[in-house]
This record gives C-alpha cells, sequence and structure tokens, in this order.
C-alpha cells in the first residue's frame, strides 16, 4: 500500500493583523505515528493546532487528512473525520456532568446513540483515563489535574485517528506523568495516531517517535528526537545564542 | 418528571383551563390569565435561544409584533381566520428568527444583545411605515361575534392560549432531553469545544433562533383579537422584551419548568399590581425582582430548589 501520510500541512501560513504567527510551515504525520511539536512559547503551537482542527482558517498553504483536503472544511467537520484536540486551558462544558461532557463527542463526532452501549463507552474512557466512579459528578468539582483528564477523555471519545494533545501534562506530579504518557502509549498501541505538544521535555523525549520544531511560526526542525535535540538552530532557539 | 406524567399534567391543565371557561363567570380572569399564558409562551420561547444556547435575545418584542401583525396582515388580505393564522405567524417569525440568526449569531454576548435590540427598531420603523397594516396610526380588529363552543370571545382566546403555552412548553421539554438540545447546551457552555466535539454550532444556533423566533411569532398571533385595536408601540412594546429576559432568569434558565415558574410567577404580580397600584409600575417590579433574584438566586427559582433538594440528599 502506498505510504500517503495521515495527515499533510503544506505552506499554512496565518496572520493576526501585521503578526505573522505561522510562515509556510509544512509538516506531514504518518499513520501510527507518535510526534511531538515543541517550539518556546509564542512560537505558534496552539496556533498550528487550530489550523489543523478548523478553528482558525487559514491564509495560505493546505491541510489534508486521509487524502482530502479539509482546508476549508469547518471544524466540526474535521471531527467526524477523525481529528480530535484536548485544549491548552481545559474548557469542559461546565454545566454537565463528566459522562454528558463525553456524550457531546459520543453523538455528534462518532455518531453513537443516546443508550446503553453509548453510557458503557462513556464510562470505559474515563476509566482509561482515571476519572473512574466520578462520571456522575459535575465537571465543576473536578480539580485542575483532573480537568485536563476530562479534556483528553472527551478527545477520545471522539473516536479520533488523529489525537492532538495540547500540553495534556501541564501541571501534573511525575507520576501522573508517567501515568499519562501510559495512557497515550496504549491509544497508540490501538491505531491512534498522537501529536503531543509539550514542554516537559522528559516526557516529550520519551514518547516521541519524531519531534518538530517550531521557532517564532517557522519549522526550523523536524526529524529523530536525538538529532533534533542537538540540532544548533533549536539550542539557539531555546537557550539564545 | 416521567413522560407519561408530564402529557397527562399538560393535558390536564388544558382540560382544566376548558372547565374554568364553564364554571368562571367573571371575563376580568381569563383576560388576565390571557396575559400570564402569552408569557409563558414567550418567555419558554426566550429560552430555548438564551437559556439553552446562550444567545440573549432583547428583541423579543419585534418577534411577538411581527406574529400580531401577521394576522393583521392576513385578515387585511382575505379575512384569514385565527387558526390559519397562528401557524402563518410561527412560520413568518421562524423565517425572520432564522435570518436574523444568519447576520446575527457571528456575535457573541453583549454585541449579539445589542444586535437584537436593533433589529427590533428597525422592524418597528418598517411597520410603523407599512399603511397596509395601519402604520403608524395602526389598526382596529373586529372580533368575530361569537366564538364557537364559547359564551365569550376571551375565554376563547384563553383556552387558545393555554394550547399555544402547553404546545411551547412541550418543544422545550423534547428540546431539553434530545440529542439536539445536549448540543445547545455545548455551545452554551463552550462553542469552539463544541465545535471540536464535532456539534455544527452555526446549524444548531440557526435551528435554535428559528425554533425561538416561531414561538414568539405564535404569542403575538391572537393579540390583535385580544386588544382589538394594534398600533406600533403596543406591539413592540419594551414590556415583552423585558419579561421575556427576566421570566426565564427569575424562573430558572436550566430547565423548561423555569420559564413556566417564572412567567406565572412575574406575570401574576404584574396582573395583579396593575388591579391593585397601577400599570406603569410593571417594569419597576420586573426590574426589582430581576436585580434581586440576580444578586441571590442567579441560576432561579427551579435552580436555587433543585440546589437546596441535591444538598438534602447528600
Amino acid at each position: 500500500m502506498s505510504a500517503a501520510p495521515l495527515l499533510a500541512v503544506a505552506g499554512v501560513t496565518k496572520r493576526f493583523g501585521g503578526f505573522v504567527a505561522l510562515d509556510q510551515v509544512s509538516l506531514e504525520v504518518q499513520r501510527g505515528e507518535r510526534l511531538g511539536l515543541i517550539g518556546p512559547n509564542g512560537s505558534g503551537k496552539t496556533t498550528l493546532i487550530n489550523c489543523i482542527s478548523g478553528t482558525l482558517a487559514v491564509d495560505a498553504g493546505r491541510v489534508r487528512f486521509a487524502g482530502a483536503d479539509i482546508t476549508r472544511e469547518a471544524a466540526y467537520r474535521r471531527a467526524r473525520r477523525g481529528i480530535a484536540r484536548s485544549f491548552q486551558i481545559p474548557r469542559p462544558f461546565r454545566s454537565m456532568t463528566n459522562l454528558d461532557n463525553l456524550m457531546i463527542p459520543l453523538e455528534y463526532a462518532a455518531g453513537a446513540m443516546e443508550g446503553e452501549t453509548t453510557h458503557a463507552r462513556a464510562h470505559e474512557i474515563l476509566d482509561l483515563v482515571g476519572l473512574s466512579g466520578r462520571a456522575g459528578e459535575d465537571c465543576g468539582s473536578l480539580s485542575q489535574v483532573d480537568l485536563r483528564k476530562l479534556e483528553l477523555a472527551r478527545a477520545l471519545a471522539a473516536g479520533p485517528a488523529l489525537l492532538i494533545v495540547d500540553e495534556v501534562m501541564a501541571g501534573l506530579a511525575a507520576a501522573e506523568v508517567d501515568e499519562m504518557l501510559a495512557i497515550l502509549a496504549k491509544l497508540n498501541a490501538q491505531g491512534i495516531t498522537i501529536v503531543m505538544i509539550e514542554h516537559i521535555m522528559r516526557a516529550v523525549m520519551s514518547f516521541s517517535e519524531r519531534i518538530a520544531v517550531l521557532d517564532a511560526g517557522r519549522l526550523i526542525a523536524d526529524g529523530k528526537p536525538a538529532d533534533v535535540i542537538r540540532d544548533p538552530l533549536v539550542e539557539k532557539a531555546y537557550l539564545g545564542e | 418528571m416521567r413522560t407519561r406524567t408530564y402529557v397527562a399534567l399538560a393535558a390536564g391543565l388544558v382540560l382544566a383551563a376548558l372547565a374554568a371557561t364553564r364554571v368562571v363567570g367573571n371575563d376580568y380572569y381569563f383576560f388576565a390569565g390571557y396575559v400570564v399564558l402569552q408569557y409563558v409562551v414567550l418567555a419558554t420561547a426566550w429560552n430555548i435561544l438564551g437559556g439553552y444556547t446562550g444567545y440573549v435575545n432583547f428583541g423579543s418584542a419585534a418577534f411577538f409584533a411581527i406574529g400580531a401583525y401577521t394576522t393583521i396582515a392576513l385578515i387585511r388580505l382575505a379575512e384569514v381566520p385565527l387558526y390559519l393564522s397562528i401557524p402563518a405567524a410561527g412560520v413568518v417569525c421562524g423565517l425572520i428568527g432564522l435570518a436574523a440568526g444568519y447576520l446575527t449569531l457571528r456575535l457573541r454576548g453583549v454585541y449579539f444583545a445589542i444586535a437584537t435590540l436593533a433589529l427590533a427598531i428597525v422592524l418597528e420603523t418598517f411597520v410603523a411605515n407599512w399603511d397596509f397594516v395601519g402604520g403608524a396610526t395602526g389598526s382596529i380588529v373586529m372580533r368575530p361575534k361569537e366564538a364557537p363552543l364559547f359564551d365569550s370571545y376571551v375565554k376563547f382566546l384563553f383556552c387558545v392560549m393555554a394550547a399555544l403555552a402547553v404546545a411551547a412548553v412541550s418543544v422545550a421539554r423534547y428540546l431539553e432531553t434530545s440529542r439536539l438540545g445536549r448540543g445547545l447546551a455545548a455551545i452554551r457552555d463552550d462553542e469552539q469545544a463544541a465545535e471540536c466535539s464535532g456539534v455544527p454550532t452555526l446549524r444548531l444556533k440557526l435551528l435554535s433562533a428559528t425554533l425561538s423566533g416561531a414561538l414568539m411569532g405564535l404569542a403575538g398571533a391572537p393579540f390583535p383579537y385580544y386588544v382589538t385595536y394594534v398600533d406600533p408601540p403596543s406591539a413592540f412594546n419594551l414590556d415583552y422584551a423585558v419579561n421575556a429576559v427576566a421570566m426565564p432568569m427569575v424562573g430558572g434558565t436550566q430547565t423548561w419548568l423555569g420559564p413556566v415558574v417564572g412567567a406565572l410567577l412575574l406575570g401574576t404580580l404584574q396582573q395583579v399590581a396593575t388591579v391593585t397600584i397601577s400599570s406603569e409600575l410593571n417594569l419597576l417590579i420586573v426590574g426589582l425582582v430581576l436585580v434581586g433574584f440576580v444578586i441571590l438566586a442567579p441560576e432561579g427559582i427551579v435552580g436555587q430548589v433543585r440546589r437546596v433538594l441535591a444538598r438534602r440528599r447528600r
């Protein structure tokens, strides 16, 4: 079979007024891959994710997913195609219980019907991220760490082929980071392609098969973790001259 | 509440309204009751867009008025009877809701509210300059000499409004527990997260605006027969816009019961005040109650009761 990439971003540019947030970024993600996306604050990582998931429209360039051009597609259609993301700052549906938070993507993105089996699936996902037994609670009662787990759970409920996690480990204790890495590795083993944005270098380095580095809206490196970390450009981006 | 219980209760209320028209002789009670029920419809309609979807509409009076003017236009056009002008008003106002939604739903929060207020003013100006429906001088509507099965026309209108109220509340109740209703709640909580979870936000918002507008139109359709004289200031009255916002807020915006409780409470209070003190006080009462609730019980009566019950259960 052909080795067509699952996701192909080609020459994507995004401007906010005069500020160029993304400048001709091209990036491919293969099926089943674990890609780490790193870069200093303000380098455009989240903007790139927004352009991939469709919450922002690109000014130039194309985005292809599973062979289809999705550049002009609405975000909800992309979610239905199998692109799921978590938000850097958790954005739960605050009036709902944890279970209902998962019912939204289950019903709207994964096409499940309300009922026993869908509820069972939601419980399964909550178990997976470590929120078992809290399905009926309002999400307002969750701690910041648990809210991040809920973010991940909600993204998973959409039944993604591509999962983009935006700093899902921020604020987690070392043991919890390992726990989260184990969950993500398990999902990857099930065939889900994962793009991880993360500042915890230990986590990105150990998890990623490949790392892409953004700096000031430009892709400055893309390769094996060990090579990328030694790249003088990357070093300069992080530490300065 | 189980669906069977709800249906029984709704049917019981309509039957009670019918029975009341047989037992109670004084027309005044039906005259006042009509207004309260009309507010049940308006508040419930507002809550579909305002409470469920999170978009505050300050132009409710315009939808109500267009509903009333649809009836007038149809009478002028071909003596169309009320039972046909009610659904027609629903369709017209639904379409206006759709069009207005398409223009304004890109705006969020207070900007959306301002846009709806502006829309109401534009529509009022339009109607005031449309001579066919009476323009600024208004128009007089002749009630039919008698209503079939009823000994007075007000009693008949009261029962019509009771049926509309039950219909509107049933729609809201269905929405609340449906997939559609969950989608609207997701939009209210976080529109971007909803979109990324596969919710077609624009389509759902338009649907919500259409439904909300249509129900407001239904509330306005019998109005010309009720007052028999309609002019733009009375139909586009600020009272409707303010009450449509205040009643759900006071009753609670999260459930179908909230707007009903709010409308019954504030509507009755205003009717009592109109008789005992003065109708000029109505908006003041609404304003004070609303301020009180926003400070003391922001989740409204239903929300507050639920919270207390949940705490007791724990």
